[in-house]
C-alpha cells in the first residue's frame, strides 16, 4: 500500500484555471476525505491522480515513484466511479472480472477471486443478472468490488454516494469504513458532503477556491479547532462573532460591541491575532447554553431574543438576535418531553458558553 | 396535459393515433407487395392482367444471368456498405467522443448531401469524371496521362458515387449510438488495465453495434436496389437488379416477369441481409469474450 504525493500541482482547462499550485501528501492505507464546495477542483485533483487528467505543472507520486504522466491503465489505482459506469452489456460476474481478464489471468484464478469478491460484497445471487436489472446499492457494490478486485494501491471514490438515498448512504457508510479496514488499501474519498466525510475519514482535508487547501487534520481536529472561518462554516454550523481583541490581567476578550466583550481563549497565535483590526470567533451551535433565567458557572455570557425556533426532532434549533443585530444559532437537545423552561418567539433569553469551546480565527 | 395524454393512450383511443400510419403502410407498402406476388405467380391473357396462375414466369426468370446481375447488386451493396463503414466508424468515433469545438459545424457538413437531391450529386460527379472533367484536366496538367481516360460508363464511376452518395447514412446512425456512450464507461476500462484497442474491441464496439447494424442495413438495402447511379454512370451497359426491374416494367411491359424478379431479388436480398446480421451477433458474442 503507497502514499499520494501531490507536488505544486497546476491544471487548467483553457483559461479556467482549476487547481493552482496544490500540494497534498495523502498517507497510505488510510481512509483520506477530500472536502469542498462545489467547483473547488477536487474531482479535478481526483482525476489527475487516476490519470484521465494529466497536471500542467507538477508531479504526482505514488509511493516513490512519479505517476504524473503514467498512462491511466498503468497506474495502480483504481475508481470508483460516481454512477457507477458499470459495462450494460456485461453482466455481474463479467463487470467484476473485466480487470482480471485484460490482465490474462487464468480462468481459475479469475474464477477464484471473482467469486471472493461476490461473497465479500454478499453479490452471490446476483451474479448473473445484468447490471440494468439490480438495485443502486447492489450496482455501488458491483463498482466497488470491480475496483478493489485488481488490488490496487489506491481507491478512488468520486461521490460514490451521490446516486444513493439517505437511509442507504449511512449503511454504505459504514461498510466502507469496514472495507477499508479490511483491505488496506489508501482510500480517497472525494465528496461536497461534510457527513460523509467526517463520517469515513481518517484524515481530510478542505479545500477551498482553485484547490487551495484551508486545512488538513482527522475529522476532530477539523470540526473542533478549524483554522479558518470558511472550514468553520463549511464544516457543520457554526457561530461567528467578530471584533477587536483587548487585553486585561492576562486575560483576552473580543470585543463584540460597545457593551458587550466575551472571554476568548490564548492560542498560540494571540499575539499576532492581537494586532488585527478584525479577529473572529466560532462557536459551534450545540457547544452553547441557552436559558431564560441566569445560570452560573460559564465564562461567557450575552443577551438576545428569540427570533425563530425550528424544530429538527431530536434537537431544536433556535435563532437567537443579539443587541448588536447578530443572529446566532443554538442547538438544544429536546431531552424531555415536558421541558420546565419552554422557550418562546420574542422571548428575552440568556447565551452562555464557556471560552474553551470556541476557537479563535484569523480570517 | 401530459396526465390527459396517459390516459388517452392507455384507453382504447390509441388506434386512433396509429391509423393514419397503418392506413399509410396498408396502401403503399402491403397492398403493393401483394399486388406483385400475385403478378408473379399468375399470366395475363393481354386483356386480362391476371388469367390464371402459373409458375412459369419464375423458370422465365431463373436464368443465370439475372441470378448474376442479383450477384452483381449483393456485391455492389455488400462493398459499399462494408466500405462506408470502414470508413465512417472512425469519423463518427472522433465525432462523437473527440471533437468538441465545431462539432455543429462538422455535424451541418455531414448533413449537407441529405439537402441535395441524389441526381443533383450525380450531375456534379460528371463534370469531375467526364473525359472533359476535374480529374481529367489535372492528370494531364501534371502529365500523368497523355490522352484523357474515360472515367464514366464504369464500375470505378459507380462505385465511387454510391460510396459517396451513402456514407453519410452511415455516419449518422453509428455517430448517434456512439454519442450515447457514457464517457465514464471508457474512463473506468482504461482504469481497468485496458488499453485503447481492448477499450475499442470490448466497449465501444459492442455499445456501438446498433449503430453499426442500422446504418449497414440502411446503406446494404438502398444499394441493393439503387437505380438512379448505375443507370447514369454505368450507360444502361452495366445491369443491376434496379436498372433491369425498370427495363422489365418500362421498357419491356412484362409486369409478370419483372414481379417474379423482384420477388427473385428480394427473396436474395433477406437472405443475404440475414446472412450479414449472423455475422453481426458473431462479433458481438466475439467482442464480449476477453482474450
Amino acid at each position: 500500500m503507497k502514499s499520494i504525493k501531490l507536488e505544486n500541482v497546476t491544471k487548467s482547462f483553457g483559461h479556467d484555471i482549476i487547481v493552482k499550485n496544490f500540494s497534498l501528501e495523502i498517507p497510505s492505507s488510510k481512509f483520506f476525505a477530500l472536502l469542498g464546495p462545489s467547483g473547488c477542483g477536487k474531482t479535478t485533483i481526483l482525476r489527475m491522480i487516476a490519470g484521465f487528467e494529466e497536471p500542467d505543472n507538477g508531479q504526482i507520486y505514488l509511493g516513490n515513484t512519479d505517476i504524473s504522466h503514467l498512462p491511466i491503465n498503468q497506474r495502480r489505482v483504481n475508481t470508483v466511479f460516481q454512477n457507477y459506469a458499470l459495462f450494460p452489456h456485461f453482466d455481474v460476474f463479467d463487470n467484476i472480472a473485466y480487470s482480471l481478464r485484460i490482465k490474462q489471468f487464468s480462468q481459475s484464478e479469475i474464477d477464484r477471486r471473482v467469486a471472493k469478491m461476490l461473497k465479500m460484497f454478499g453479490l452471490e445471487q446476483l451474479k448473473h443478472k445484468s447490471v440494468r436489472q439490480i438495485s443502486g446499492g447492489q450496482q455501488q457494490r458491483v463498482a466497488i468490488a470491480r475496483a478493489v478486485i485488481n488490488e490496487p494501491d489506491v481507491l478512488l471514490l468520486d461521490e460514490p454516494l451521490a446516486a444513493l438515498d439517505m437511509r442507504l448512504r449511512e449503511k454504505v457508510l459504514v461498510e466502507l469504513i469496514e472495507l477499508q479496514e479490511e483491505l488496506g488499501m489508501t482510500f480517497i474519498y472525494v465528496t461536497h458532503d461534510q457527513t460523509e466525510a467526517l463520517t469515513v475519514a481518517d484524515q481530510m482535508a478542505i479545500l477551498g477556491k482553485e484547490g487551495k487547501i484551508e486545512q488538513v487534520g482527522t475529522p476532530k481536529e477539523i470540526y473542533e479547532f478549524p483554522r479558518s472561518t470558511m472550514v468553520a462554516r463549511f464544516v457543520g454550523s457554526t457561530n461567528i462573532l467578530h471584533g477587536i481583541l483587548e487585553l486585561e490581567q492576562d486575560d483576552l476578550y473580543l470585543r463584540i460591541d460597545e457593551h458587550n466583550r466575551v472571554l476568548v481563549p490564548k492560542h498560540d497565535n494571540w499575539q499576532e491575532l492581537f494586532k488585527q483590526k478584525k479577529v473572529y470567533l466560532s462557536i459551534r451551535p450545540e457547544k452553547v447554553e441557552l436559558s431564560k433565567t441566569p445560570l452560573f458557572g460559564f465564562s461567557n455570557h450575552v443577551e438576545g431574543f428569540v427570533r425563530a425556533i425550528i424544530y429538527h426532532g431530536r434537537s431544536t434549533q433556535y435563532n437567537i438576535a443579539l443587541a448588536n443585530g447578530t443572529l446566532m444559532q443554538v442547538f438544544e437537545q429536546n431531552e424531555e418531553h415536558f421541558p420546565k423552561d419552554i422557550i418562546d418567539y420574542d422571548d428575552i433569553v440568556h447565551v452562555y458558553w464557556q471560552m474553551e469551546n470556541s476557537v479563535l480565527l484569523k480570517n | 396535459m401530459f396526465e390527459e395524454f396517459k390516459k388517452l393512450i392507455k384507453s382504447e383511443f390509441y388506434f386512433f393515433f396509429i391509423t393514419p400510419a397503418v392506413l399509410w403502410q396498408l396502401f403503399f407498402l402491403v397492398l403493393p407487395i401483394i399486388f406483385v406476388i400475385i403478378l408473379s405467380f399468375s399470366v395475363g391473357d393481354g386483356v386480362r392482367l391476371v388469367d390464371h396462375f402459373s409458375l412459369e414466369n419464375f423458370y422465365e426468370v431463373m436464368q443465370i444471368s439475372h441470378l448474376a446481375i442479383v450477384m452483381r447488386s449483393i456485391l455492389l451493396a455488400s462493398i459499399t456498405a462494408i466500405a462506408s463503414l470502414i470508413i465512417a466508424y472512425p469519423v463518427a468515433y472522433f465525432l462523437a467522443l473527440h471533437i468538441k469545438r465545431f462539432k455543429f459545424f462538422f455535424l451541418f457538413l455531414l448533413s449537407i448531401p441529405f439537402l441535395i437531391n441524389v441526381l443533383v450529386q450525380v450531375y456534379a460527379w460528371f463534370f469531375i469524371l467526364e473525359k472533359n472533367g476535374l480529374i481529367n484536366h489535372l492528370l494531364m496538367f501534371i502529365g500523368l496521362v497523355k490522352k484523357p481516360i474515360n472515367f464514366l460508363n464504369s464500375y470505378f464511376a459507380i462505385y465511387l458515387v454510391m460510396f459517396h452518395v451513402y456514407l453519410p447514412f452511415m455516419i449518422m446512425p453509428i455517430y448517434s449510438a456512439l454519442e450515447k456512450i457514457d464517457v465514464k464507461l471508457i474512463e473506468a476500462s482504461y482504469d481497468l488495465g485496458a488499453n485503447f484497442r481492448q477499450t475499442l474491441w470490448h466497449i465501444i464496439l459492442p455499445l456501438s453495434m446498433t449503430g453499426i447494424r442500422a446504418g449497414f442495413f440502411l446503406v446494404y438495402v438502398v444499394s441493393f436496389g439503387e437505380y438512379v447511379i448505375p443507370s447514369l454512370l454505368g450507360g444502361m451497359k452495366l445491369f443491376f437488379v434496379g436498372t433491369l426491374i425498370s427495363e422489365y416494367f418500362f421498357i419491356g411491359k412484362d409486369w409478370h416477369l419483372g414481379a417474379a424478379f423482384i420477388c427473385l431479388s428480394c427473396s436474395m436480398l433477406f437472405i443475404s441481409a440475414s446472412m450479414y446480421n449472423w455475422l453481426f451477433n458473431k462479433i458481438t458474442m466475439q467482442s464480449k469474450i476477453i482474450r
